[in-house]
């Protein structure tokens, strides 16, 4: 492939040669250090062969010693291919344009590409992007990134951040849109309270509302604890801003798991090397620096020159010790994992529910092929009631 | 600064290359060297030129002797100052020496 590569560079020609020795001829080329491809014999005295182009004006010497004449057949590589295109002025015109276009075009914006568009309409951020200067056509690289990421968050008030990455001709977008928090509703919208825990009711505090519920109900996501909606007996509706909390008996199940082997790394203590500081310079006393290993503990020592306790000049010598750590599998005993597994997983749920009363809890341990099993029952009281304005 | 190491290393390395070729060129002379690729190929470095050239025969000559390679359609692939390629269905690879050329 590459011979081929370098003879298409350097052109080839296809040749015959004609004479009284051939042989002396194919001789004396060759000495002459002209290299030939694919010999072919014809007929008595008549040969073809290739050449490499520059080998063309070294074969006149041994055509003359050897009688033989030579004649060009076929000539083919770029050199000759580009000076026939050289003549054509209007082909290679139209190919110093097409290349100039090319180069023109590739420098631009074709196509906008938008990942992450929830809320936000993909036209919405498109006709944002062109007013902040991203649009199909401009050039790349006048573009003012930061300045088009922020006016376009500030446009659209749902952006939180966005990425303009660019791959060839084209711009990739990714958006990331504001999570909009829970507003806490205002005492004069009516509203009913609703539950966003399973559980058994413990306690209900009802201050304003209709309760649905009473103390020993299971309730659901979703079950209403306290209606806004009050209708007289006369028949008469009036919407209110209902005010309750229930604490419920709930009980959650989790499951963890750790392997039954670790990887445990032991230091053993290596070579130390020592280095000589003068002033903020450091220089080593010893060739090699680098660790031996690539996992390793490196404790640095310094021992500076002290006339006095309280004065030292800027001299020191430098002791490192570079321990190998090699790491080895430890298996982890059964009582262990099972305090670890409580410990973390306990750990995790306090985290979770951090308003939760743990009431109580068992912790089962269970074995499977490598690892430990922990599952852990909590008992918990935790307050619910969660207002939702009512839809009139 | 790798890739100019690398550069040297290389550099350095083709040197002791050409070194060790030159101290075998010394110890074999001008010996020719004839290497077969099977029965397809049969390549001869540090060769004198071409003697006789047909489908069926090639003879070749070297310092000390000619080497006729026989074979059925047979074709000189490249040749240069130091070796030649013949390729085709070789039969056989002769020596000749003085007397029998």
């Amino acid at each position: 492939m590459k011979k081929h590569l370098v003879s298409m560079v350097q052109g080839i020609l296809c040749v015959r040669i004609q004479g009284a020795s051939p042989e002396l001829f194919f001789t004396v080329c060759a000495q002459d250090g002209v290299v030939f491809h694919s010999i072919q014999r014809h007929a008595d005295g008549e040969y073809t062969a290739e050449i490499f182009s520059a080998d063309h004006v070294r074969m006149r010497h041994a055509a003359r010693i050897a009688g033989c004449t030579v004649h060009v057949l076929q000539k083919s590589g770029i050199p000759f291919l580009a000076a026939g295109i050289l003549r054509r002025k209007i082909l290679l015109i139209g190919a110093v344009l097409f290349a100039a276009c090319v180069f023109w075009l590739a420098g631009r914006v074709w196509y906008i590409h938008i990942e992450g568009c929830e809320s936000v309409s993909q036209k919405e951020l498109l006709e944002a992007l062109a007013e902040a200067g991203l649009k199909t056509g401009v050039r790349r690289s006048r573009l003012p990134m930061n300045s088009i990421k922020t006016d376009v968050i500030i446009r659209i008030d749902k952006l939180s951040h966005l990425t303009i990455n660019f791959r060839g001709v084209g711009a990739y977008v990714h958006v990331w849109e504001r999570k909009d928090t829970p507003i806490a509703l205002d005492e004069s919208t009516p509203c009913d309270v609703i539950s966003d825990k399973t559980g058994v009711i413990l306690r209900l505090r009802v201050r304003t509302g209709v309760s649905k519920v009473k103390i020993g109900d299971t309730i659901q996501p979703g079950d209403m604890i306290s209606e806004g909606t009050v209708v007289s007996t006369q028949g008469k509706v009036t919407l209110l801003h209902a005010l309750a909390e229930a604490d419920v008996r709930t009980w959650y199940t989790f499951r963890a798991a750790i392997p039954k082997e670790t990887l445990v790394g032991s230091a053993q203590p290596g070579v130390p090397s020592y280095s000589m500081i003068l002033g903020s310079r450091r220089f080593p006393l010893q060739r090699i620096e680098n660790a031996v290993d690539p996992w390793y503990d490196k404790h640095i020592e310094k021992e500076y020159l002290r006339p006095h306790p309280d004065f030292r000049w800027p001299i020191a010598l430098e002791k490192t010790y570079c321990s190998n750590i090699r790491e080895q599998p430890q298996p982890i005993s059964p009582d262990m994992a099972e305090a670890l597994l409580q410990q973390r997983m306990l750990s995790r749920i306090l985290l979770a529910h951090p308003d939760a009363e743990l009431v109580n809890w068992s912790f089962e341990r269970k074995e499977s092929a490598g690892a430990y099993i922990g599952v852990l029952r909590v008992e918990m009281i935790e307050t619910t009631g969660k207002e939702v304005p009512i839809v009139r | 600064m790798k890739e100019k190491r690398k550069g040297k290393l290389l550099y350095r390395y083709s040197d002791i290359v050409d070194q060790r070729l030159h101290e075998l060129k010394s110890l074999y002379g001008n010996l020719v060297l004839v290497t077969m690729e099977g029965e397809r190929a049969v390549i001869i470095e540090q060769h004198n030129g071409i003697l006789r050239y047909s489908d069926e025969e090639i003879l070749i000559a070297a310092a000390t002797c000619q080497i006729c390679v026989q074979g059925m359609n047979m074709e000189i692939r490249s040749l240069d100052q130091s070796s030649i390629r013949i390729e085709g269905q070789i039969l056989g690879v002769n020596y000749l020496y003085r007397e029998q050329a």
